[in-house]
């Protein structure tokens, strides 16, 4: 027989190697690019301890128009994913063999394949236009509308709504299915309506999967590269293909190209802890499992 | 024994033949196998000198065509020819051999272990300025002597440092732009001239973004029209502040064409690959590329339609060019020298412009080429979008510094993409 704190140690000792690769690897990565971003480390040049690399950063005209578009495209395509993922679940949850099916396919396509995918439909010269096209419904590809490389980042948008409604969906699943049917019977008994059931019961229980979930999808868009180098355009661009850029451009340059990698890094952290703030607050209020 | 007698008979030969050339070097050599300086021997020396030895080529080997291209095609024939064994080192990156032979250099090392190494650019400048290669060695060639121009501004300059003899030319990459004859009659021949067509035509023409290599170069094209010429670019005289000054127009040409360019100019194609997909499409009607055979390729593979074609500008495009050089520890300097003259030889070099091995452009003159070997290039069929060699040989450009080319490349994003 083991004796429990044993059993704790072989528990946590299976999980070194992985720990190991995301501190050595992962964890190495930050730390190198933070020393970098304030000047050591230095490619070129003496190494010193300096805010220049951020100054100039901030100085710069394509900073806060990049950070617009990395924010705008990232929050809009959480949102659109959290509320399709989770209108979907709810109308589907005991129908969920066909959805579930649906819904691993775009989960398979990496999402670079996923963004030239959606250029070859969605351009002016695409699939649809050309469908529209043969369908009469427009008198010229030129007629259709822009959404691939354009300035708003619809093509963007799109690409991760149809990447990520799918991986929330499979996420909020599991929760939903715990929900008894017999708990709506008894809030029925107790003269409570459809809705008020809903907003009640089922929204609370869901709500921090739905944050988790989001908060994942959150900071895997506001930080990816592929989909608005494909689908953005040359300016503003997002933070991601600006850091790219600087990182692959002049060495001078690399300092501010970790600048750019650390506020990639830095915002996700701090929408996560205020995350975890809301949580302990709504945790004493009741909601959740 | 009967071998050995003749080799040492050819090495007194090649003694005397040194001495009475180098009088002064001589004096102090030990033996004579050191006197023998291959930078001044006569080339029939030189071909003794290297018969059995082995050469070890060193260069970038991600490409099985050109692998296998020196493999299979050149060594046995160089083998049955020279009696050199050729022997392929491959590296991931040319930089390698140049921080292997500065370490050598540290170390006064006298005999290294590169015989050969294929350069260009960058690595080149390291190579000159610091000293790691043998001399002017090219100019002492037969082949560079008679089927070369060493005058050509794409020969004498590379990315615009004077190449000197200190590398021999052995294939070149240039500039061309692709187009649909089944749209376009007849093409622009001139910078302007495109300008004027994009403008008959708004948004059928697009460049790719900088710093996408190809893009870049479109600008280099519009700015070398635009601004005077290639030469002040490539006059390192100049500081950057005197040379961008001379730059100035190429920002208000690039933002005068805009509204014309596909969406306007609001965005760019990111890469070369986003531009061939819209010339695919039929979005556009041109492409672009440093490489003459891509779009002959892409039609084979069914990605652009059958009526491709491509075109120069009447000025000419950037080539560049890609070199053969001979560092200063090199084991066997003289059966290195025969190596690439072997290499440069119209045989080797018409094979190579074959993509059946390589497919890529020879670096020697095809003017100066016989009237039989002109007609084995023209057999060769590169595909219809492919220009025919003497229409690319004589419409090239150099390129300028590549340091130069990186501050243009910024400098685009803040006068163009940014306006």
């Amino acid at each position: 027989m083991k004796s429990p704190a044993n059993n704790e140690t072989v528990r946590i000792l299976k999980v070194v190697p992985a720990l190991a690769v995301i501190v050595l690897f992962f964890g190495g990565g930050v730390v190198f690019a933070v020393i970098q971003s304030f000047g050591g480390f230095a490619v070129e040049g003496p190494s010193r301890w300096t805010w220049e690399a951020y100054e100039a950063v901030w100085e710069t005209a394509w900073f806060l128009p990049s950070l617009a578009v990395s924010l705008r495209t990232s929050v809009l395509a959480t949102l659109f994913s959290a509320f399709i993922a989770a209108g979907l679940a709810l109308t589907t949850v005991r129908a969920e063999r066909f959805w579930r099916g649906m819904m691993v396919i775009p989960l398979g396509v990496p999402h670079l394949v996923a963004a030239v995918l959606i250029v070859l439909l969605w351009q002016q010269s695409g699939g649809i236009a050309r469908l529209a096209y043969a369908l009469g419904w427009i008198d010229a590809w030129q007629a259709f509308p822009i959404v691939t490389n354009e300035s708003f980042g619809w093509g963007i948008i799109l690409v991760y709504v149809w990447k990520e409604v799918p991986f929330l969906y499979l996420f909020l699943l599991p929760v939903l299915q715990r929900i008894r049917s017999e708990w709506y019977d008894v809030a029925r008994l107790c003269a409570a309506t459809k809705w008020m059931y809903g907003w009640t019961v089922v929204l609370p229980l869901m709500m921090p999967s739905l944050a988790v979930g989001s908060f994942i999808v959150f900071a895997y868009t506001f930080g990816a590269f592929e989909v608005p180098y494909v689908l953005g355009v040359t300016y503003p661009a997002s933070l991601a293909v600006m850091a790219y850029d600087l990182y692959t451009g002049d060495w001078s340059l690399r300092p501010q190209a970790m600048v750019v990698a650390c506020i990639q890094a830095a915002v996700p952290l701090l929408v996560g802890l205020l995350l975890i703030r809301l949580f302990r607050r709504s945790r004493q209020q009741g909601i959740g499992w | 024994m009967r071998a050995y007698t003749k080799k040492s008979s050819w090495h007194t030969a090649i003694a005397i033949l040194g001495l009475t050339i180098l009088t002064t070097a001589c004096a102090t050599a030990p033996t004579p196998q050191e006197k023998f300086d291959p930078l001044r021997a006569p080339w029939t020396a030189i071909q003794q000198a290297s018969s059995g030895k082995t050469v070890n080529l060193y260069m970038w080997g991600g490409s099985a065509p050109i692998n296998t291209y020196i493999d299979q095609w050149a060594a046995p024939r160089l083998k049955a020819q020279e009696n050199i064994m050729l022997r392929r080192v491959p590296v991931t990156d040319t930089v390698e051999i140049m921080n292997k032979l500065l370490a050598e250099k540290a170390e006064n090392r006298a005999t290294g272990t590169v015989d050969i190494m294929w350069i260009n650019g960058a690595n080149f400048r390291t190579a000159k300025t610091k000293e790691l290669l043998l001399g002017r060695f090219a100019d002492q060639l037969p082949h560079v002597q008679q089927y070369v121009d060493t005058t050509a501004p794409d020969v004498a300059y590379d990315f615009g440092l004077a190449t000197d003899g200190y590398e021999a030319p052995w294939g070149k990459a240039q500039f061309v732009f692709i187009y649909d004859s089944s749209k376009i009659a007849s093409p622009p021949k001139s910078i302007a001239e495109l300008r004027a067509w994009a403008q008959k035509n708004p948004g059928k023409f697009a460049y790719p973004a900088p710093p996408d290599f190809n893009g870049s170069a479109f600008v280099r094209h519009v700015l070398y029209e635009v601004a005077g010429g290639h030469a002040p670019f490539l006059d390192e005289t100049l500081t950057e502040m005197q040379w961008l000054d001379k730059a100035a127009p190429v920002w208000q040409w690039l933002n005068a064409l805009e509204p014309y360019l596909w969406r306007e100019g609001k965005t760019y194609p990111e890469n070369i690959a986003k531009l061939d997909q819209l010339f695919a499409s039929g979005e556009v009607w041109m492409s672009m590329g440093y490489d003459p055979a891509r779009a002959a390729n892409l039609v084979k593979s069914n990605t652009f339609p059958a009526t491709t074609r491509t075109f120069v500008l009447d000025k000419g495009t950037l080539a560049n060019t890609h070199y053969l050089a001979i560092p200063f520890n090199a084991p066997q300097p003289a059966a290195a020298m025969a190596t690439i003259n072997f290499l440069l030889s119209p045989d080797a070099q018409i094979a190579k412009f074959d993509p059946l091995h390589w497919g890529e452009d020879m670096a020697l003159d095809p003017l100066k080429l016989s009237e039989d070997q002109r007609k084995q290039l023209q057999k060769i069929d590169r595909g219809a979008a492919t220009l025919p060699a003497d229409v690319l040989a004589t419409h090239r450009l150099p390129e300028m510094p590549a340091a130069r080319v990186t501050v243009l490349e910024q400098r685009w994003q803040d006068e163009v993409a940014r306006k």
